[in-house]
């Protein structure tokens, strides 16, 4: 091999060499993980959902939970009662002992739970 | 009182071994489902490579470890656990637009270092062969894809279902259904969800019949979603398929992985313990994008 492929090799290799040193990760392993909670993520996909609507809860949304949404309903109370029976059956697969309760019907939470906050049971 | 005592530990030594051993036709198994994010570094958040070898060797104490997205990365997470059969799901296939795609991209997969896309199914089911027998490996691909450029991309791997049939120390047969379905909240990505659990649901009808089943991975069903909670009852009644309750237990992970299960003639499977692999985070950091799920079940062969 004469010198001149012989440089281009070398300078191939030394390029490769660099790249791969490029694509190292400096700084600690892993994926970052999510600032914003799921129930947080949860609550802005019910707020942009159709009426009538309600989100039902079980468990603790800072932790082990559940939920179950429905929407597109003749009235809030059908829209409660379709969120709470989804949410029961996610419930028991999930075996959280508290019942699933509403959070919200429609863009209403209700007076007893902490107004814009969540749940904590 | 040194008679009391001396009674008590004659009690406690004689009800031990019974308590600690399992009847013979009693087994238990321990199952990891993981989707690893094994996509190039230049599609990941970070680089896989790091974190590969650790999610091999954290996987590796578990019976059964099914894996979706370990598209680039499977020979690092392989490499940690040894002794396992391992069998992969579907490759890329023949749909036209994939083939075009990996003709166009082929110079920048020979050049950028695990770079390969478009993909296969990016499954991995991998058997601990020193405690199961593992066979008859069928691969599926899903027909229908949602998004190239649009949505979430769906379309750039050939995703689909992979089966393993597995035989357990005390002779239980249990089919083992790994996949990874379309993602998305539109409806479009639902309707093609729809027809993958369909086609899922097929499969395991036609290749399973009325067999145990686990069937595990991410199906990018978020249950509090409408509709997904919805598509995935549907599919768990046409089947018979319990949920084995393993789930995130960290209050950041979306929803989206499942281990379902069922019994069959002659197997009965139980849930003993499941949930999220903590090992897998650690110090606001994770291995993945998605929660690590395990269940440890209990099969027991019934006459």
């Amino acid at each position: 091999m004469g010198r001149f492929p012989s440089a281009c090799l070398l300078a191939l290799v030394a390029a490769a060499a660099a790249l791969m040193g490029c694509l190292r990760t400096v700084g600690p392993m892993g994926i970052p993980l999510r600032t914003t909670s799921r129930f947080e993520a949860e609550w802005t996909s019910y707020l942009a959902l159709p009426p009538h609507k309600a989100l039902a809860v079980a468990g603790d949304v800072e932790g082990v939970y559940v939920s179950a949404t429905a929407c597109g309903d003749p009235s809030a109370q059908v829209a409660s009662d379709r969120a709470l029976r989804a949410c029961e059956q996610r419930r028991k697969d999930r075996r959280i002992e508290s019942g699933c309760q509403i959070y919200a019907v429609d863009k209403a939470i209700p007076a007893e739970l902490p107004a814009g906050g969540f749940p904590r049971r | 009182m040194t008679a009391c005592i001396a009674v008590l530990c004659a009690v406690l030594l004689s009800a031990q071994p019974c308590g600690a051993q399992p009847s013979p036709d009693e087994t238990s198994l321990s199952v990891l489902s993981y989707n690893v994010h094994g996509v190039s570094r230049f599609i990941a958040k970070d680089n896989p490579r790091d974190r590969s070898p650790t999610i091999g060797w954290l996987a590796s104490r578990y019976d059964l470890v099914l894996l979706q997205e370990d598209f680039e990365y499977h020979d690092l997470i392989a490499a940690q656990m040894p002794g396992r059969a391992t069998f992969r799901g579907n490759g890329v296939g023949r749909d036209l637009r994939r083939v075009a795609a990996k003709a166009l991209l082929f110079p920048a997969a020979v050049l950028l270092p695990r770079f390969s896309p478009p993909y296969g199914a990016g499954l991995t089911t991998l058997v601990d062969a020193r405690k199961l027998e593992a066979s008859d490996p069928q691969r599926q691909p899903y027909t229908a894809c949602n998004g190239w450029m649009r949505g979430r991309a769906n379309c750039w791997a050939a995703k689909g279902f992979l089966r393993v049939r597995i035989r357990l120390s005390n002779g239980a047969a249990v089919e083992v259904y790994n996949t990874h379905l379309d993602a998305g909240p539109g409806e479009r990505s639902k309707a093609v969800r729809r027809q993958q659990l369909d086609e899922l649901a097929e499969g395991i009808e036609r290749l399973s019949g009325e067999r145990a089943v686990i069937a595990a991975g991410d199906f990018n069903c978020a249950f509090g979603r409408p509709g997904d909670g919805d598509l995935l009852m549907s599919f768990r009644e046409r089947v018979g398929l319990d949920d084995s309750g393993a789930g995130p237990e960290l209050p950041v992970w979306r929803e989206r992985d499942y281990v379902l299960y069922r019994g069959g003639p002659g197997v009965t499977l139980a849930v003993d313990e499941a949930g999220e692999a903590g090992e897998f985070v650690s110090d606001r950091r994770a291995l993945s994008d998605h929660a690590a799920l395990f269940v440890r079940f209990r099969a027991r062969v019934v006459p």
